[in-house]
C-alpha cells in the first residue's frame, strides 16, 4: 500500500503530461499537491514537517533559478543586439565543406550554445542555420536535438548538474566525475548519429575520423576543467575544445586557407564574444582568489515523521556562493555587454526593455513548474516516500536495475522536456535504489543526469520548439520517429556500462562503493 | 490575475515558510500551506 502510494504523485505527473497533455507547470501543481496530502495522511508528516521539506524545496528552486533567469536573460540580450548573428557568420566563414558544416554545427556549435544558454536556444538557432545553408529541414530538426543533447547535463551554466547534486547532497566535484564517464559515451553516440544523419553508414564511416579524436579531446578538457573546480564552466568549455578539435583537423584534411576576412557588422566578432570571455574570465579569476566565503545559505531543523522517518538538519542548505554562483558571474558579464554595445553605438533603451521582457515572457513557465517539481521531489524524500519506493523497485528488480536506471532519466526528460526537472524527480529516486542495492551512488548519479541529458531531445516542449524553428509544425512525429532509436539506443549502451561498473566492477568512486 | 503574479505570490509563502520552518510556529506555516496549495490550483484558473 505505502509503495503504490510514494507511487501516486509521479503517476499523476506521468497521467497528466502523456496522456491528459497537459502542461508542466499544471502537471507538476496536481502532483506535488497530491505528494503534500499522501505525505500528510499516510506517511505521518506533520505541519512542521511539511513547512521544512516545502521551504527546502523552494530554496533549491531560488539556486537552479537564478541561473536559469540569467541565462536567458543574457542569451537574450545577445539576440537583441545582434551579436549572436555576428558568431554564427563567422562560423560559417570558416567551414566550406557540408558534411564538416552539418556536423560541425548540429554537434558542437549548438552544444556550444547549450553551455551558455540552453532552455531550447540550440535548437531556435541552430536549425533555420542549417536550413538556411541548404540541408533537410527534417534532417537539420533531428540533427540538433540529438547533437546537442549530449552536453544538456553540464550546459546552462550548469543548471542541471547542480539541481541533482543539491537534490541528492553528494559531493559536486566526484558527481561530475562520474557524470563524465558517461557523457563521454553520450558524446561519441550523437556525434556518429549526426554523421548517419547526414549519410548513413557511408558518412558514419567517414564521420569516425572527426568524431572520436574530437570526443577525447573534449573528455579529458571536462576532466581537467572538472579537477580545476570549475564546475558550471565544464559544458561551455567542454564543447568550445571540441569546436577547436574539430576545426583544426577539417583544416589539416581539407586545407580549406584562411579567410579573407572575418564577417563583422556593428560588432566585431571580439565584442560579440565579449560576454561568454568575461564570464570565462571572471570564473577563472574567481576560482584563483578563492572567496568562497562569501556566501548566502538556508538553515533548517532536524524532525522526524510519526512514522519514524528521520530527516537531519541542515545548518547550510542550497548555498549560494557570491563570487562562485553562475548568476552574479552571468550579470557581471551582462554589464560588460552592456559597456560594449553602448561603446559601440548600437545601445537602444527600446531593445533592453525587450530584453527584459521576453526574459519574464521565457522565465515564468519555467519558474512555476521548477517550484512545484522542486518541492514535490522535496516533500517526498522528507517524508520518506521516494526511500520507500526505491527499496521496492529496488527488491524487484535486483541486481539488473543498473540496466533499467539510464531510462528513468530518459522518461524523466521525456515527460518534462527537461533535465534539471528529471534530475529532480528521479535523483534522489536512483541514488536511494543504489543505496539500497549496496551499489556505488555517484555512478548511478552520473548515470541519472546523462541519460537525463539525452533525453532531453524526446522533450515535447523540445520537439514543439524546433518543428516551429524549421517550419514542420504538424509534422511533430515525424522528427520523434527519427529521434527516439538513437537515444533508446544510447541509453542502453549507458544501461550496460552502469551494470558493469556498479555489479561487475564494484567501481568506487569518492570513496565509497 | 496572470501567471506572472501567481509566480511573485511564491516569494511571499518562501519567507512563511523559512520563518516557520526556523520558528516551529506551525499556524503561521498551515498558511503557508495552504497559500502554496491555491497557487497550484489556480493554475487551471488563470490563462495567461
Amino acid at each position: 500500500m505505502q509503495t503504490i502510494l510514494s507511487f501516486t504523485p509521479l503517476l499523476i505527473l506521468l497521467s497528466c503530461l502523456l496522456i491528459f497533455k497537459l502542461t508542466t507547470s499544471k502537471s507538476g501543481a496536481l502532483s506535488v499537491i497530491a505528494a503534500i496530502i499522501i505525505a500528510f495522511l499516510f506517511f505521518g508528516m506533520d505541519i512542521f514537517g511539511l513547512t521544512v521539506a516545502m521551504s527546502k524545496g523552494m530554496s533549491l528552486a531560488l539556486y537552479v533559478l537564478l541561473i536559469i533567469w540569467s541565462a536567458v536573460f543574457l542569451y537574450h540580450l545577445v539576440y537583441e543586439f545582434e551579436a549572436i548573428d555576428v558568431i554564427n557568420k563567422n562560423i560559417i566563414i570558416f567551414i566550406k565543406d557540408p558534411f564538416t558544416q552539418f556536423l560541425l554545427l548540429s554537434w558542437l556549435f549548438s552544444s556550444v550554445l547549450q553551455g551558455i544558454a540552453g532552455f531550447g536556444v540550440p535548437v531556435i538557432i541552430v536549425v533555420p542555420i542549417l536550413i538556411h545553408l541548404g540541408f533537410n529541414p527534417l534532417l537539420s530538426v533531428a540533427a540538433v536535438l540529438l547533437g546537442h543533447s549530449w552536453s544538456v547535463s553540464f550546459g546552462s551554466m550548469g543548471s542541471s548538474f547542480f539541481a541533482i547534486t543539491l537534490v541528492t547532497g553528494l559531493e559536486q566535484q566526484i558527481t561530475g566525475y562520474a557524470m563524465a564517464i558517461f557523457d563521454f559515451v553520450a558524446m561519441n553516440m550523437m556525434g556518429l548519429t549526426v554523421c548517419y544523419i547526414y549519410g548513413k553508414w557511408e558518412y558514419v564511416k567517414k564521420g569516425l575520423l572527426y568524431v572520436i579524436p574530437t570526443s577525447l579531446v573534449m573528455i579529458s578538457v571536462m576532466f581537467a576543467v572538472l579537477s580545476l573546480n570549475l564546475l558550471s564552466l565544464v559544458g561551455l568549455t567542454t564543447a568550445l575544445s571540441g569546436l577547436v578539435t574539430m576545426y583544426i583537423i577539417y583544416a589539416i584534411k581539407e586545407k580549406p586557407g584562411k579567410p579573407d576576412e572575418l564577417y563583422a557588422d556593428k560588432l566585431t566578432l571580439g565584442k560579440a564574444l565579449l560576454p561568454y570571455t568575461t564570464i570565462v574570465g571572471l570564473s577563472l579569476l574567481f576560482q584563483a582568489l578563492k572567496l568562497g566565503q562569501y556566501s548566502i545559505a538556508f538553515k533548517y531543523p532536524a524532525f522526524v515523521t510519526k512514522l519514524g522517518y528521520e530527516v537531519a538538519q541542515q545548518a547550510s542548505y542550497a548555498k549560494i556562493k557570491i563570487f562562485g554562483h553562475p548568476a552574479p558571474i552571468i550579470a557581471m558579464s551582462v554589464i560588460a555587454a552592456i559597456i560594449a554595445y553602448k561603446r559601440a553605438g548600437i545601445w537602444e533603451t527600446e531593445k533592453f526593455k525587450n530584453v527584459v521582457n521576453k526574459t519574464i515572457n521565457k522565465s515564468i513557465g519555467t519558474t512555476i513548474s521548477l517550484v512545484f517539481l522542486i518541492t514535490m521531489a522535496l516533500v517526498m524524500m522528507d517524508s520518506g516516500m521516494t526511500t520507500t519506493l526505491a527499496v521496492k523497485v529496488s527488491e524487484i528488480t535486483g541486481r539488473f536495475y543498473p540496466f533499467f536506471a539510464p531510462y528513468v532519466g530518459v522518461l524523466g526528460s521525456f515527460i518534462t522536456g527537461s533535465n534539471t526537472n528529471s534530475n529532480v524527480i528521479f535523483g534522489k529516486f536512483q541514488i536511494s535504489v543504489a543505496t539500497a542495492l549496496g551499489v556505488n551512488t555517484y555512478i548511478m548519479a552520473g548515470l541519472q543526469s546523462i541519460s537525463g541529458s539525452i533525453g532531453v531531445s524526446l522533450g515535447p516542449t523540445t520537439i514543439l520548439m524546433a518543428s516551429s524553428a524549421s517550419g514542420l509544425s504538424g509534422q511533430e512525429s515525424e522528427i520523434y520517429k527519427m529521434v527516439i532509436k538513437p537515444v533508446l539506443l544510447t541509453a542502453a549502451i549507458m544501461g550496460v556500462l552502469n551494470y558493469l561498473l556498479l555489479v561487475v566492477f564494484q567501481f568506487t568512486l569518492g570513496g565509497v562503493l | 490575475m496572470s501567471k506572472k503574479w501567481l509566480a511573485l505570490m511564491f516569494i511571499p509563502i518562501f519567507l512563511i515558510l523559512y520563518y516557520s520552518s526556523n520558528s516551529g510556529n506551525t499556524a503561521i506555516g498551515l498558511v503557508g500551506i495552504l497559500w502554496f496549495i491555491f497557487i497550484a490550483i489556480a493554475q487551471f484558473i488563470v490563462k495567461r
